[in-house]
């Protein structure tokens, strides 16, 4: 066996790592690193234009074992197309995360919920504040009557063009049909006016319908006019889920 | 004598200043010191002026040991051993990434797709967006087989009608290219008449028509992707006409002769 030097052999062992290396990452598909990266993968998976990114936030969720994930959220935009998304981050680059890996889509204006706040992204630069009116239905009931019930929410500014609605969440899971809808939080009472019983249950089993909440996104000047008005909306779906 | 070469051994490995190397050192000089003696024995020495003459020939220690310094460099010494660490490392967890983990792409699969991916024919509808080249190409339509997805009807009169799409691109940097119908919305029609998406209605029961993007016989490389959309009709179609509304993109096929 030809003998070589150390020098030769590190370099080898070098070359070698960066090969490995090229092969963690392709064997990953690629993945980003960066949130310049997220943005121009999720223009290549969709076919956008250049994505501008206008608001990024990073997360630590601590699960249980100790585990701890950071995520990222960007909110970009395309021309008029606004986008809001998420990765999970990890030592061998970031993934769509799993539990909303579509990103959500809006012309002129976008906007989704994530953990606790309502998230909206759009042409606001001009706005010194923003309130967002949720609007949540329940299905006639036999004798056609209707309730509905709005929640007024404050934003936060997040960026020039990204607003945060917070909301309280509350923990509340309804199993007692008599409680005031006035008393319940926003995700509870989505959890109770959109779920059905499953036809084959025996009651207690439901299922929740993919309604749309309407969401009205109302932009104010400093001197609390009214600038403009996005209708907009978000699933019943994104309000249930407890990220 | 033995403890005189030991001590030897030892003033040679102070002065290297990369002390991982001292064993390897002091083999390797034992080695030559051994056979010394060895050869100084088969001469008919007897073994204590062989071990003398012997550790007298390995010169100052010193000396010797200044001059495997020399060539036992501690910052190269160091980067050797953390180069292979390195490529361990590297190389047990691309092993368990490749056996383990779900997310992990098949590197031969995608390679081998890659490679072996065959070109649009000549003359089918094509369309470029900033991202992709694409080609649309009709196929033969047939009895309705059904999809993974979706199961023949009793009776069933319909058919299916694949179009074959090619897609090219010039980065790797994508992930769901082989998911069109969910990511890119696409509106699909023949002969005019809109084409949803799956042949379920939203309440459960069967449409007469829809459209799968079946992977069939598809090939996903690493820039280089053909799949194939199936149109599930009722009769054979002139022309059909998958449209990208995101960028605004129009692929045609078109049957001669068909009714």
């Amino acid at each position: 066996m030809r003998h070589w030097s150390r020098g030769r052999k590190t370099v080898r062992n070098f070359l070698l790592s960066i090969l490995l290396v090229f092969l963690l990452y392709a064997s990953q598909g690629f993945p980003p690193y960066t949130v310049e990266g997220m943005c121009r993968r999720v223009r290549n998976d969709y076919l956008l234009g250049e994505l501008e990114p206008l608001y990024v936030q990073r997360d630590w969720r601590r699960y249980s074992g100790n585990q701890s994930v950071r995520y990222t959220t960007v909110a970009a935009r395309s021309g008029e197309t606004y986008v809001i998304f998420r990765y999970r981050d990890s030592l061998l680059g970031s993934r769509r995360d799993w539990r909303c890996p579509e990103p959500v889509f809006g012309e002129g204006a976008v906007c989704t919920k994530h953990e606790g706040a309502i998230y909206a992204a759009g042409p606001f630069g001009e706005a010194a504040s923003a309130v967002a009116v949720v609007r949540a239905q329940k299905n006639p009931e036999p004798n056609g009557r209707m309730q509905s019930r709005e929640f007024t929410l404050e934003g936060e500014r997040l960026a020039d063009q990204v607003f945060a609605f917070p909301y309280e969440v509350g923990g509340h899971y309804m199993e007692d049909e008599d409680v005031d809808p006035a008393d319940l939080t926003l995700p509870e009472l989505v959890d109770w006016w959109y779920r059905e019983p499953v036809p084959s249950g025996d009651g207690t089993v439901y299922s929740w319908a993919e309604a749309e909440l309407p969401c009205t996104v109302t932009l104010y000047g400093e001197a609390g006019e009214v600038l403009e008005t996005f209708e907009l909306s978000l699933t019943a779906s994104d309000i249930r889920s407890w990220w | 004598m033995r403890n005189s070469f030991q001590i030897w051994i030892n003033a040679v490995c102070e002065q290297v200043r990369f002390r991982p190397d001292h064993r390897s050192i002091e083999l390797e000089l034992r080695d030559h010191y051994e056979d010394h003696v060895q050869d100084l024995l088969r001469l008919g020495r007897p073994r204590e002026l062989a071990e003398e003459r012997a550790l007298e020939a390995m010169g100052n220690a010193q000396e010797v040991g200044r001059a495997l310094d020399k060539v036992h460099k501690p910052w190269l010494g160091w980067l050797w051993e953390v180069s292979r660490v390195l490529v361990l490392a590297l190389a047990l967890l691309l092993a368990w990434k490749l056996w383990k983990d779900t997310y992990t792409v098949s590197l031969t699969k995608k390679t081998w797709d890659q490679l072996m991916w065959t070109s649009p024919p000549f003359g089918v509808s094509y369309a470029a967006t900033d991202y992709l080249d694409l080609w649309l190409a009709p196929g033969e339509p047939e009895f309705y087989a059904g999809t993974y997805w979706d199961d023949p009807l009793p009776g069933e009169t319909r058919l299916q009608v694949p179009l074959t799409v090619w897609a090219q691109t010039e980065d790797v940097f994508h992930e769901h290219l082989v998911s069109p119908d969910q990511h890119w919305n696409l509106e699909v029609t023949a002969d005019g008449r809109p084409i949803p998406h799956g042949s379920y209605a939203g309440d459960g029961s069967t449409r007469n028509s829809g459209y799968w993007v079946y992977d069939g016989p598809g090939q996903y490389g690493w820039t280089r992707y053909r799949f194939r959309i199936l149109l599930i009709l009722e009769e054979p179609p002139r022309r059909a006409e998958v449209t990208i509304p995101r960028t605004g993109t129009v692929l045609t096929a078109e049957w001669e002769g068909a009714a």
